[in-house]
């Protein structure tokens, strides 16, 4: 009991865990599993003994995708375009990464990304993969993107348990004062401004890609202080708007307004804003961005190493070629002989494996990763029957978690059951010491935590659940503190190292498809670029 | 009861005396026991039929409980000794009190899915022991008193009476213009007083030192019942039963909604989640109307579509059309394409629609079978009939995604006609499905039905192709209609000013504006 009362203060504070084990609830054991992760897997990577690198006779192929998350399948899938022989490795057992979706009786459902913003016009890249999934399907009059009806995020669309009653929209309404309204207000104004100004060449300060950003020099300085120094600077006061800011920053990057960067923070608000400052639609699916892997994995060709775990990446003396020792599933080592390779993965195990790039300085050298544990719920069809209208996305202001979206909204079927993801970001200080506490933690525990974070808002769900899995992801993203954004901006991390190119969303300093799909196809023109091949640009800059 | 225990005591020895006058006056007593006890029977009975459906299963369920539980106090009242008439009273306070405050109680306990049943049975049981102690004791209590052979014969006499005053009451008397919850109350008050009464009647067989303690517990009880029929309006709005004016002759939940029958002088009603379906007093006028005008552009229509209309309704009159080789109605809900089986008046009412050959009933989401159209043949013209836009879930199926899917399911220049709400209640969302189609790329065109359970009645007649609007319905339906001839065809196309257009927003399913008027709507008539 005192353990569980420890982890519960520990992840929900101390009212909430009081509560619960005063309340003594025994509950009962819940269906489900622990969903693998990297780091629950364990690959030898911190084994520090270099591992020898066999001979091979293997052909020589054009290019080994190391990673098989958004960047490396959107680098896969431009080589591939190019005629090149490529073959992707990726130690999961499926595709996708931190986009990557699964499927249960509930049916399918992300493990992390769960949606994209519509994208602006001038991101073509992003454009044309919307179009070929058919989610634009044409232009409007004042030129901006048509998108299909059933693929926007339907209405309610957001909702927000505050003080006993679910509100609709994020900002926590009840019992605002003139004054909160009027900083709500202004604070719009600003973010408005930021979203409508335009460079010399008519580029925008806060777009994603960053790739096709303006580099305004005063933007870029909002990067050297966080975004709670700006607020206090710029004169807001309100408690509310500071919980919608903080809110949006532990959403989109896993950390509290107090440590991220005032440019990623206002980055969240001014990039979702259309050309006249409106928010822009929402693009989810039932399976999360699992829809856009699926999509980026068949248009790529080639060798798909699954389950398979990059120990090394060694280069011949004379440069003629590159050797990837890979550990596939059942332990056994294989070299694959390539002339480039596209490492989209994140830089802290890059450094482990590739030879020489540990002590290649740069700010983006080590970045902060947080931790973020993803709980897919499948409750009976019941929970809807005393539940006012479910929207998609299900927020709790009382809560320290992220709250719920739920994949049922998006869908006409009859399912008799309600899935639901639950995101929880682990938004602490010391990154290190919460991973360490998090995967201490086991299934039973997380469910715990998660229902007793979800029975703020509903007192019953326990009755409606049929099973829950849980996914801890030790590194799930970058964080934006201070100084990433202007690394990323200067290109560092992004230059080839001997034949490796390197592809990843923190290369942007945000974690983003649209960042990741950016990385991969920019690094995947430069090998084609590299191997000589004719180039046509489709990153659109 | 209140001791809780029923174990002998010392009292033994007060023994029984009733006077020669008075055992009359107990046999009374009997006829009015006797209907309380059954109105709780009923009152069960119908509860239970209503919130869990199923009306045959519940009430042999709860009456086959009840007479068991009363085989159990019967059995149990060998173990009561003196003094009996106090003991008597006390059983007639228990009855009085759950009895009297059954139906409150499962009234608050309706939306409790696992409470309900437990709560339901437990109170059936709890009274029917009560009442079967009833008899027995005051058996014994006029036992040596009358002859035996009198003392038999009258107290059955009463009570079957009793019985026979109940069931004639209760659906004639209580539930329509008392509602089951102050009918419950208002037998649990007449219950007390009865116990009350017996107290008097029974006073010199009861120990003087008891007596002032039964009939304070009787004013209790009494004070209470009183307490809880003032509030009764309160616990009457949470339920549903304000709703149902009308007796209730079936009632089922489904996984998608709660279906309800009733029936009153009138004919009967479909209520679906508490709204008005029909009622099969006036339905002709909105069926004719939903089906002709579209028949009227289309007299040749060989293949047509109803969506929603699973009372088969909107059915019969698509049948009516001699060329008509093909009819296909979606509906999500088996329980209600299955309504006129198990409401075998419906089956009458839609003329046995679904038995027709040419008729195909698929039990599927609208918007997702539509969206499978590609591989199916098109369809010449279609009926769109679904329940009010009061819910995401049927907001949906007025949205202009929804309309561009019924496009591809029909041949060009096929009619269509939805069904739209309210122009009266709910103007703006009547416009709101007007623009909505528009939007979706028909040409639409308003119209209006006045149906006396509804008030004016709102429709679109739309198509692909521009369209005059019709004047003469086809010549196959001379004789066949009730309420449509060729003038008032074209008065239903004329539209009063207080029904007008308004500047509305189209329905989609990113915003479901539809859903939003409707709301709105109904928050300003309540
Ligand atoms: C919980 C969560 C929610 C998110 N929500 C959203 C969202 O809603 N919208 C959005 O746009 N973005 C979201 N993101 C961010 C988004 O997932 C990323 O921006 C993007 O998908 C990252 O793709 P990537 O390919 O750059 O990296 P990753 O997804 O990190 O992919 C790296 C891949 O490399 C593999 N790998 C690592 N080491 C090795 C090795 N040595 N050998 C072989 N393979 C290896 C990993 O298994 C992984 O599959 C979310 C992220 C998380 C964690």
């Amino acid at each position: 009991m005192s353990s569980r009362r420890d982890f519960l203060q520990a992840f929900l504070g101390a009212p909430l865990a009081l509560g619960a084990c005063a309340r003594g609830s025994k509950s009962r054991p819940v269906h489900g599993e622990l969903v693998d992760s990297l780091e629950s897997r364990g690959h030898g990577l911190r084994d520090e003994a270099v591992l020898p690198m066999p001979e091979s006779e293997g052909d020589l192929l054009d290019v080994v995708v190391v990673g098989g998350g958004v960047a490396g399948l959107s680098a896969r899938a431009r080589l591939s375009k190019a005629g090149l022989r490529v073959a992707l490795v990726e130690a999961d057992g499926v595709l996708g990464g931190t986009a990557k979706c699964g499927e249960n009786q509930g049916g399918m459902h992300p493990w992390g990304a769960h949606y994209v913003t519509a994208p602006l016009a001038e991101s073509t890249a992003m454009v044309r993969l919307l179009e070929e999934v058919g989610v634009v399907v044409g232009r409007t009059p004042s030129g901006d993107v048509a998108l299909a009806e059933e693929c926007v995020v339907r209405a309610p669309e957001e909702r927000l348990f505050h003080l006993g009653h679910w509100e609709e929209g994020l900002y926590p309404r009840a019992g605002a004062s003139a004054d909160d309204l009027a900083e709500l207000e202004r604070f719009r104004s600003h973010v408005r401004e930021l979203a409508a100004r335009r460079d010399g060449s008519g580029r925008r300060p806060f777009i994603a890609p960053l790739g096709l950003a303006s580099s305004d020099a005063d933007v870029l300085a909002l990067d050297g202080i966080t975004m709670d120094t700006w607020l206090a600077r710029e004169g807001y006061r309100s408690a509310r708007l500071r919980w919608l800011v903080d809110y949006a920053c532990r959403d989109d990057f896993g950390l509290r307004v107090e440590a991220t960067s005032a440019w990623a923070a206002l980055f969240y608000f001014a990039a979702r804003s259309g050309p006249g400052g409106e928010p822009r639609a929402v693009i989810p699916w039932p399976e999360g961005n699992g829809r856009l892997v699926a999509h980026l994995a068949q248009k790529g060709a080639g060798e798909l190493w699954l389950r398979s775990f990059v120990r090394r990446i060694a280069f011949a003396e004379d440069g003629s070629e590159t050797r990837v020792l890979v550990a596939d599933g059942a332990g056994d080592r294989h070299v694959l002989r390539a002339r480039r390779v596209v490492l989209a993965v994140p830089r802290f195990i890059g450094q482990r494996i590739v030879d020489g790039l540990a002590g290649q300085g740069s700010l983006v050298e080590a970045p902060s990763y947080g931790s973020w544990v993803v709980a897919n719920l499948t409750l009976s069809n019941t929970f809807l029957k005393d539940e006012p209208p479910i929207a998609w996305d299900n927020v709790i202001h009382a809560s320290p978690s992220l709250g719920y979206v739920s994949a049922r909204h998006q869908l006409d079927a009859r399912s008799p059951y309600v899935p639901l993801t639950h995101y929880y970001a682990l938004c602490d200080a010391d990154p290190k010491a919460v991973r360490e506490k998090l995967l201490a933690i086991d299934h039973a525990g997380w469910c715990d935590v998660v229902l007793r974070d979800l029975e703020g808002a509903h007192p019953r769900i326990r009755d409606h659940v049929e099973r829950i899995d849980v996914l801890r992801w030790g590194h799930a993203m970058v964080r934006p503190i201070p100084g990433v954004r202007t690394a990323a901006a200067r290109g560092d991390g992004q230059r080839p190292f001997r034949s490796v190119h390197f592809a990843h969303t923190e290369l942007s300093a945000v974690a983003l498809f649209e960042e990741a799909f950016w990385h991969g196809t920019r690094a995947a023109e430069e090998v084609i670029e590299a191997l000589g091949r004719p180039l046509v640009s489709e990153l659109g800059r | 009861m209140n001791d809780g225990s029923f174990a002998r005591d010392s009292e033994a020895s007060a023994a029984t005396t009733v006077t020669g006058a008075r055992p009359s006056l107990l046999f009374l007593n009997v006829f009015l026991l006797a209907t309380c006890g059954l109105v709780y029977e009923l009152l069960a009975g119908t509860l239970a039929s209503y919130v869990l459906g199923d009306s045959v299963t519940q009430f042999s369920l709860v009456i086959g409980l009840y007479l068991s539980a009363m085989g159990v106090g019967a059995w149990f009242s060998r173990h009561l000794d003196e003094p009996l008439a106090a003991r008597f009273v006390d059983v007639e306070l228990g009855v009085a009190l759950f009895g009297g405050l059954s139906a409150p109680m499962l009234f608050l306990a309706t939306s409790h899915v696992r409470l309900f049943p437990v709560l339901l049975y437990g109170i059936v049981a709890v009274v029917g022991i009560l009442v079967g102690l009833e008899l027995p004791l005051l058996m014994r209590i006029l036992e040596g008193r009358v002859q035996f052979r009198d003392l038999v014969s009258r107290i059955f006499t009463f009570d079957y009476l009793g019985s026979l005053a109940a069931s004639l009451l209760f659906p004639l008397l209580c539930v329509p213009k008392l509602g089951l919850v102050r009918t419950a109350v208002v037998f649990g008050l007449l219950n007390a007083s009865v116990a009350l009464w017996c107290s008097y009647l029974l006073a010199d067989a009861i120990p003087p030192r008891r007596l002032q303690g039964l009939r304070l517990r009787a004013f209790a009880v009494l004070a209470l019942l009183v307490g809880v029929l003032a509030g009764a309006d309160a616990i009457v709005k949470h339920g549903e039963e304000q709703v149902y004016a009308d007796e209730i002759v079936y009632a089922q939940s489904t996984p998608y909604q709660r279906l309800v029958v009733t029936r009153n002088r009138a004919g009967f009603q479909l209520f679906l989640n508490g709204n008005l379906q029909f009622s099969s007093a006036d339905e002709y006028r909105y069926h004719e109307a939903l089906v002709h005008p579209a028949y009227a552009l289309r007299p040749g229509a060989k293949r047509v579509l109803v969506l929603g209309g699973g009372d088969g309704l909107a059915m019969r009159e698509v049948l009516k059309n001699p060329s008509l080789e093909a009819a296909t109605l979606v509906d999500i809900d088996p329980a209600m394409t299955n309504l006129p089986h198990a409401y075998p008046p419906l089956a009458q009412l839609n003329g046995h629609a679904f038995d027709d050959p040419r008729v195909t009933v698929v039990h599927d989401d609208a918007m997702a079978w539509l969206s499978e159209s590609a591989t199916r043949p098109r369809f010449d013209l279609a009926i769109v009939d679904f329940p009010d836009p009061n819910q995401f879930a049927l907001g949906k199926l007025y949205t202009t995604r929804f309309y561009n899917l019924l496009r591809g399911a029909l041949t060009p220049g096929a009619p269509v006609v939805v069904q739209a709400s309210s122009p009266l209640f709910s103007r703006e969302a009547y416009w709101c499905i007007v623009r909505t189609l528009e939007a979706a790329g028909f040409f639409a065109r308003p119209y209006q039905a006045h149906v006396p359970s509804f008030g004016p009645w709102g429709y679109v007649l739309a198509s692909t192709a521009p369209f005059e609007t019709p004047t003469h319905l086809p010549s196959w339906l001379e004789g066949k209609l009730r309420f449509l001839d060729d003038p008032t065809l074209g008065a239903l196309f004329v539209i009063p000013r207080d029904l007008g257009p308004m500047e509305v927003a189209v329905n989609r399913l990113d915003n479901q504006a539809l859903v939003r008027y409707y709301e709105n709507a109904w928050h300003r008539w309540q």
